[in-house]
């Protein structure tokens, strides 16, 4: 803990001694939900000269990094260009990190090792390049919990345990189809929903074998198993929201339990929040087991830290990351929305959400064991598989009567494949559709 | 490309000829000082045409046929081979089919009944006409974001007997090529309208007043008599429509952004070319496609040019 501390105070002196030794500010681009991080960086620095700059995050699919990059390497790089980037996309940190691009500084440089070995288990893995560079410090952690109102789960279904399996969630789903229509236990309706049906159950759509080369099953049972349990509880369009989490016509009280990630307590349930559920209703558990039995589950989103290889003072902005990704002043309840990856942060951090959520010692075991569980199968790749499962399959999950789920896995495996080949990828597939292309 | 003085309707045509005959040879321009004007302003436009039009226009061909080994179409193969490309240009062909045949009938068959109106009343149709013009681009988009999403729109019930509860309903792929058609026609409908109805007004009153002597009817007269005249405005407006179309991007691109990914970012042509471009690093394949779109453009403006005889004077 002390040499934690120690690091703290050399880094923010690091960075306001860089800023008042040059006129040329730190530029660092974050996206609108970070803007809570800039204040609290302010408050911890008042005096720090950073030009903090307003972008979408890199959101799904828009590329701005990648648009921008590739046009300085054209023409060169300006000085405004940013030094540190937040990024929602976990698969930008390899991709501009590595051929054409090379854009990201290899923080290994940078970083003392301690505190890089201060980050969760495999929670670098979207930030390592393949030839072992470490291009980007993981902000926090996205994974997939169970959320749960016990209050409304205890009203339909008394003294019975919380589902642990996806056969369990999808059996009191059809309870709730029959006795009391309206309330859900998780959601079909969006363009990220394979991050927890298929991700969560190991199904092998996106991974990433060797550099270029990608293997991608949609006949695994992985996959069919839980597509089949979908289909054949049928709660699509019931129990199973078709509605968007994000819309204006989602009512998060009538969540009686819906897998998502860590976030969703705050985001999605606008927990305290007019039109969201009272402060402490959600409780988080753990995430439910794979059709196969494993401890497994999905994430969505979370972010990166980037630091540009072009960055004038890069001692600079390596350490302002390592700050921003590290530090217990920026990695709190209040600023950061998930569980920070870097876990010497993480014991306060949990204790600290205190009354945000019901059952503070089972939401909190629960977040910790989701974020060991994120299978490393789903491998970070240069294009979304998000947009992908949107194009193919979510217009016919929403459609009314919904298309089955098992029928969908074939088209987003070819859609996928097709988007890995635009990517310069080789794809191995049992399904020869998918090996060679519809 | 096109010249709109050269489609003026034929007694225009004939007086100006006659014109310039009776001026003779002493005399074929204006006077010098505004010869200078005129030499002026057009070297100010070449200008920007060199810098902003046939500059760019060059690169990309330049970067579309720079091959490993020096020049050749290896950008082009690569791209007619990649599992988007093919459906890229069916999506905006689907388009352009619904979008052109529905400007065309509707602008014409409009422009046709407002001109019978009187003045006073014409005028108000074809401000009203206008209105939805005034909001292109990506506001456009936004606006029918809202009148798309059976949750937010005015219209809902119209969604409703479609069955479509959400805007992931709306928006499903085979609706696409309709929805942008949609939103294409209601921005650029309402220029046309205005424009043919200028080109109704060029018709001489002479030749209207003669037909309705010899006993033609409005419907007679306007189909007969009008249309005839305003045949290469028609043509004009597909010729620009047209390469409007096929470069089709904004509307996809933030459909695909609101849907979190529900519209392909490869939808269209030019959105593959961009995709290719900014998210592969892919700037020579991205500017074959470029030119592709520009062959096509150019092929389609050649045949309509040349069936619907704009440059010809009789």
């Amino acid at each position: 803990m002390l040499g934690v501390a120690g690091g703290l105070f050399a880094v923010e002196g690091a960075t306001s001694a860089a800023a008042k030794a040059s006129s040329k500010p730190l530029i660092v681009w974050i996206d609108t939900s970070r803007v809570a991080y800039e204040k609290a960086y302010m408050a911890a620095n008042p005096h720090a000269n950073i030009k903090w700059v307003i972008y979408n995050g890199n959101a799904n699919g828009t590329g701005v990094l990648q648009s921008k990059f590739a046009l300085w390497n054209r023409t060169g790089w300006p000085s405004n260009a940013p030094d540190v980037m937040f990024d929602t996309q976990n698969y930008d940190a390899v991709q501009l990190g590595t051929a054409p691009y090379n854009d990201l500084l290899n923080l290994k440089s940078d970083v003392p090792k301690k505190v890089l070995n201060g980050f969760a288990k495999g929670s670098l893995a979207a930030c390592t390049t393949p030839s072992g560079q470490i291009v980007c410090l993981r902000n926090d952690s996205a994974a997939a919990v169970l959320w749960v109102n016990p209050g409304l789960y205890k009203q339909f279904f008394g003294t019975a345990a919380v589902p642990t399996t996806w056969a369990g969630i999808l059996a009191d789903g059809q309870a709730l189809n029959t006795a009391h229509a309206g309330y859900l236990v998780g959601d079909i309706g969006d363009a990220f929903d394979e991050d927890y049906y298929l991700w969560g159950n190991e199904c092998p759509l996106d991974q990433v074998t060797g550099k270029g080369k990608i293997e991608i099953n949609p006949s695994s049972s992985n996959c069919t198993g839980i597509a089949n349990a979908i289909d054949s509880s049928g709660d699509m369009g019931k129990s199973l929201s078709q509605t968007s989490v994000f819309a204006s016509s989602f009512n998060p009280n009538k969540v009686v339990m819906m897998v998502g990630p860590l976030w969703y307590g705050t985001a999605v349930f606008q927990t305290g929040a007019t039109g969201g559920v009272p402060t402490g209703t959600m409780t988080a558990y753990p995430p439910p087991a794979a059709v196969n039995g494993a401890h497994a589950t999905g994430a969505l989103g979370g972010g990166l830290w980037l630091v540009s290889k072009h960055a004038p003072n890069q001692k600079a902005a390596a350490a302002f990351a390592q700050f921003m990704a590290t530090s217990p002043k920026i990695q709190k309840v209040g600023v950061d929305a998930g569980l920070p990856q870097y876990v010497p942060d993480e014991a306060s951090y949990l204790s600290s959400l205190g009354s945000v959520f019901g059952d503070p010692s089972t939401t909190e075991a629960s977040w910790k064991t989701a974020a060991s569980e994120v299978w490393t199968g789903w491998s970070p790749v240069p294009w979304s598989t998000d947009a992908v499962w949107g194009s193919t399959a979510l217009a016919n999950l929403t459609a009314n009567p919904p298309a089955s789920f098992a029928s969908q896995l074939l088209p987003y495996a070819e859609g996928l494949a097709n988007q890995a080949r635009l990517a310069g990828f080789t794809v191995k597939s049992p399904v020869s559709a998918v090996a060679n292309g519809s | 490309m096109t010249n709109p003085s050269a489609t003026v309707v034929p007694d225009e045509r004939v007086s100006a000829r006659r014109g310039r005959r009776a001026a003779g040879r002493r005399n074929d321009g204006p006077a010098g000082g505004s010869r200078t004007a005129g030499y002026f302003f057009v070297a100010l436009y070449v200008v920007l045409l060199l810098a902003l039009g046939i500059a760019p226009t060059v690169y990309a061909i330049a970067l579309a046929l720079s091959a490993p080994g020096g020049l050749g179409f290896a950008h082009f193969v690569n791209t007619f081979n990649l599992f988007e490309f093919a459906p890229a240009f069916e999506h905006i062909f689907e388009f352009e089919g619904i979008w052109l045949a529905s400007q065309t009938i509707f602008v014409v068959i409009l422009a046709l009944i407002v001109h019978t109106l009187t003045r006073r009343v014409s005028t108000a149709f074809r401000f009203v006409f206008y209105l939805p013009g005034a909001m292109a681009g990506a506001a456009s988009v936004v606006v029918w974001l809202f009148m798309f999403d059976p949750n937010t729109s005015p219209w809902a019930f119209i969604l409703h007997a479609f069955h479509y509860q959400l805007l992931a309903n709306t928006a499903a792929p085979g609706n696409l090529p309709v929805l942008f058609a949609i939103m294409a026609f209601f921005t650029g409908a309402g220029g046309w309208i205005v424009i043919m109805y200028g080109a109704l007004n060029n018709i001489p009153q002479e030749l209207i007043e003669a037909a309705e002597i010899d006993g033609s009817g409005a419907i007679q007269t306007a189909l007969k008599i009008k249309l005839p005249l305003i045949r290469k405005w028609i043509v004009y407006m597909l010729v620009l429509s047209f390469a409007a179309g096929s470069q089709l991007f904004v509307e996809p691109q933030i459909l695909g952004v609101a849907t979190v990914g529900e519209v392909s970012p490869q939808w269209s042509p030019n959105q593959l070319a961009y995709n290719l471009a900014f998210q592969y690093d892919r700037f020579n394949d991205a500017a074959a496609i470029s030119v592709d779109l520009l062959v096509i453009g150019l092929l389609v403006a050649v045949l309509l040019v040349w069936r619907g005889k704009l440059f010809e004077v009789e």
